[in-house]
């Protein structure tokens, strides 16, 4: 055996150490060679041999926000076999390395979950590595590129206008429905419950976010128009504040729900039916009236605003039910309250779900009649 | 015997003229006393030698006086003889017999002022350059009986005098052996400083010891609050620095003002300082690894604005990086070279003129700046000024790695370094315990059971 000088060992270790530092491998790339992408549009396209069309928005930042104070984009998009294909084209088309990483607005085309495969697009968006589970999946109306291409006049640079509609930073708004993509994937595989998604329309170079879809089984669609979008948001207690219009005879007032807590159950009755249970708990003030309010007949404006907020929910609850969409999870707590040998099978839990019976309980808490006493 | 010994020291004191002869003579009494002049104290020797000689009515008398200074020192033999009068003793000669007085005079008794590690409350000055005036500083801040204080010499051709001072007590007694033990094995010429000292004390594992294993302090509260948690201090002739060993690594993250302030402000200015020592060694590499292989992990507009200030620098970040920290440990080394006027027009055309400079001239970005100035201003939060030297060179090490791999590599060395702390150990002390001293008796107590 030779023995080692350990001079010579040391300049091996070193000379090892200087020649890692040049074996800059295929990740390494300095930051402004990366174009980050502040968005995805997937849209059907008219060619059926390449059927999906990808759009990208991506951050043009050529200079300091302090240089150019005006948001930048690019935007390219390319039709494709399947997405990643779409993708490798457009690869060229951009000079910088495409960076996933920072995108947050996965818009899918109103066509596209309807014409396409949404299991194609969710295998796409999972195993990117890339691509954060915590971005956002939107409907775009009247397609994802259009709504990708707008920039309304509020927007600043480098921070996407649509990002404050969902990062529960700016704004608080119940009509908007904030819907993660791994929140996505995990109701659209899972039986008993269905996503919801935004809808995000255009008017007048702004954005319109208070619509929603609830995305069923076997490419069923029900949207949820405003009121329904808001009732849903407050039910599933994802809005931070809520108004409800209560008018009773002359009187018509508004109340503001600050703090509000549901709970829901579905129970499986002697006979084989269902019965859906929701329990509401909410605690408000009225902001606004057209008549002077007195205190003292705040149970009575209390009772009233109860049987509203009822007959509200009632209503959004038979719409979900008759058309066999089961956004708030009614099917998976059904299947996690029950053993397996005791479980009625699905289809006759969606058949029992359409006829289910309704118990709403309310315990409304009004605190008062606002400022003006 | 006693003719010889004179010539003998005749001999060896040829070469200087300094050794000065005095004959005292009166009546029956005869007496020669020799000595440095440039070490001695004249006037002592006046006082205490030459005016009693001539009122003493005998030589016994005289004899009987001397024996009886407290300066007189015991000996052995000629070596011995001259030695002493190397350091500043007066040899008695007086009938045939040999007495040392010490009255050496010594210039360098003045107490210095801190400028290493200053407090705004606390002591402002330190430790003073002889080693009796050290430790009279130190008695005097610790009056307890059980502080020790061993006296010896180290360098074969100076024979610098040093005093080991430790509370009986408290100290642990293989910690205290293990020391002396490796005080014993240095084998140097010539020693000239605590700092020196330091270095070949930690000289037989050299690899070892890259972190500091030993504090030098100049504050004696720092000295005092050491003997207290039963460290070993060493004091040494002519250094203003004490040696204080066992330390780990808490020890050089104390300030002495921790224990002056409130509860919740030492604690704050504790975590800033621990905070401060992770900045420094971990945002450089940060900076690398995430804008070359993770964006991602940034805000959205932080990414976008490094991304844009970043646009026409020449370099990878790594490059810049290394680049901009070269130029201010450039900087930092220039202005403790520097003459205290001058080290300010140093830190101003470096820093402020050289980095506005390179942004303009797109050498680096802007946000290179921040990092370099964020981790330029936490190295000097940590304490003791050994800890930020080694601190610093850490941080070029995880630099590297971040460049080679990423975020995992910044993450491996951490842990790396880690490792290699945890492995480290002060004369047995384990390098990453809380070295508690009110605990510390417990222990003591347990091991003896």
């Amino acid at each position: 055996m030779i023995r080692k000088n350990p001079s010579l060992k040391k300049c091996q270790l070193i000379l090892f150490f200087l020649a890692l530092c040049f074996l800059s491998g295929c990740s390494f790339k300095e930051i402004e060679k990366s174009a980050f992408i502040a968005g995805i549009g997937i849209d059907p396209s008219e060619n059926s041999e390449r059927p999906y069309k990808v759009s990208l928005k991506i951050f043009n930042q050529t200079g300091t926000v302090k240089d150019n104070p005006e948001p930048s984009y690019i935007y390219v998009s390319e039709e494709g076999k399947s997405i990643t294909d779409a993708i490798r084209l457009l690869e060229t088309k951009v000079d910088k390395r495409l960076e996933f990483g920072h995108l947050k607005i996965i818009l899918l085309g109103e066509d596209a979950i309807k014409e396409l495969q949404i299991t194609d697009m969710l295998d796409f968006l999972m195993r990117r590595p890339d691509i954060q589970l915590i971005s956002w999946v939107m409907v775009g109306r009247p397609s994802a590129e259009k709504v990708l291409q707008m920039v309304p006049e509020t927007e600043t640079a480098a921070y996407p206008s649509l990002y404050n509609y969902f990062d529960l930073n700016a704004n608080e708004s119940p009509y908007i429905i904030t819907t993660y993509l791994f929140e996505f994937r995990r109701q659209f595989l899972e039986k008993g419950v269905e996503p919801v998604i935004p809808i995000i329309e255009i008017e007048q170079g702004q954005f319109v976010v208070d619509k929603a879809i609830v995305i069923g089984e076997n490419k069923t669609f029900l949207e949820l128009d405003s009121l329904d979008t808001k009732i849903f948001n407050i039910l599933l207690n994802r809005a931070v504040k809520a108004d409800l219009i209560v008018e009773h005879e002359d009187e018509l007032f508004m109340v503001e729900l600050d703090r509000f807590n549901m709970d829901y159950q579905a129970v499986e009755n002697a006979d084989g039916t269902v019965t859906l249970k929701i329990t509401f708990d909410a605690k408000g003030l009225i902001t606004e009236s057209k008549n002077p309010l007195d205190v003292e007949n705040l149970p009575k404006f209390t009772e009233w605003t109860e049987a509203k907020a009822t007959e509200d929910g009632k209503k959004f609850l038979s719409k979900l039910k008759e058309g066999g969409f089961d956004p708030i999870g009614f099917g998976l707590y059904y299947k996690g309250s029950k053993l397996h040998n005791e479980l009625m099978d699905y289809d006759e839990w969606k058949k029992q779900y359409k006829n289910a019976k309704i118990e709403f309980n309310i315990n409304l808490n009004l605190t008062g009649t606002g400022q003006l006493g | 015997m006693f003719n010889e010994t004179i010539t003998w020291l005749k001999q060896q004191l040829n070469n200087t003229n300094e050794l000065t002869q005095k004959t005292l003579e009166i009546e029956d009494k005869l007496s020669f006393i020799y000595f440095i002049s440039s070490l001695v104290d004249i006037e002592m020797i006046q006082k205490v030698l030459i005016k009693p000689f001539f009122e003493m009515p005998s030589e016994d008398y005289f004899e009987a006086y001397l024996q009886s200074l407290p300066q007189q020192l015991d000996f052995q033999t000629k070596e011995e003889i001259l030695s002493n009068l190397l350091s500043g003793s007066v040899l008695v000669a007086l009938k045939d017999k040999f007495i040392i007085l010490n009255l050496s005079k010594s210039h360098v008794d003045q107490v210095q002022e801190i400028n290493i590690e200053p407090t705004i409350h606390g002591s402002h000055y330190g430790l003073s350059e002889s080693l009796i005036t050290n430790i009279n500083i130190i008695r005097n801040y610790y009056h307890q009986a059980t502080l020790t204080v061993e006296k010896s010499t180290v360098g074969k051709l100076n024979n610098l005098e040093y005093a080991l001072l430790y509370d009986k007590d408290k100290v642990k007694k293989d910690v205290l052996k293990k020391f002396k033990k490796r005080m014993k094995t240095i084998d140097k010429e010539l020693i000239l400083s605590s700092s020196q000292l330091i270095s070949h004390i930690n000289n037989r594992d050299k690899l070892t010891s890259y972190f500091p294993t030993i504090l030098l302090t100049e504050r004696p509260d720092r000295i005092i609050y050491n003997i207290a948690g039963g460290k070993i201090i060493v004091l040494m002739e002519g250094s203003t620095l004490a040696i204080v060993a066992p330390a780990v690594f808490f020890d050089f993250m104390v300030s002495m003002e921790d224990n002056y302030h409130s509860f919740w402000i030492s604690n704050f200015l504790r975590a800033l300082r621990y905070l401060g020592l992770l900045v420094c060694i971990l945002l450089p590499g940060l900076y690398v690894a995430v804008t070359t292989y993770s964006p991602e992990i940034l805000r959205v507009e932080l990414a976008l604005t490094i991304s844009g200030s970043r646009v026409g620098v020449p370099y990878p970040p790594y490059i810049e990086v290394l680049f901009m920290l070269f130029f201010m440990e450039l900087l930092v080394e220039a202005s403790i070279r520097l003459p205290r006027a001058m080290s300010a027009t140093a830190t101003t055309v470096g820093g402020l003129i050289l980095g506005t400079a390179a942004t303009e001239a797109n050498l680096t970005s802007n946000i290179m700046i921040i990092i370099i100035s964020a981790v330029a201003i936490s190295t000097f939060v940590i304490p003791i000024n050994e800890m930020s030297f080694a601190i610093r060179t850490v941080r070029l090490a995880l630099i590297i790695f971040a460049s080679i791999f990423g975020l995992a590599g910044v993450v491996l060395a951490a842990i790396g370094f880690l490792m290699y702390l945890v492995n480290l150990n002060s004369y047995g002390e384990p390098y990453l315990r809380f070295y508690n001293y009110r605990k510390k008796k417990e222990r003591g107590e347990a091991l003896n059971e």
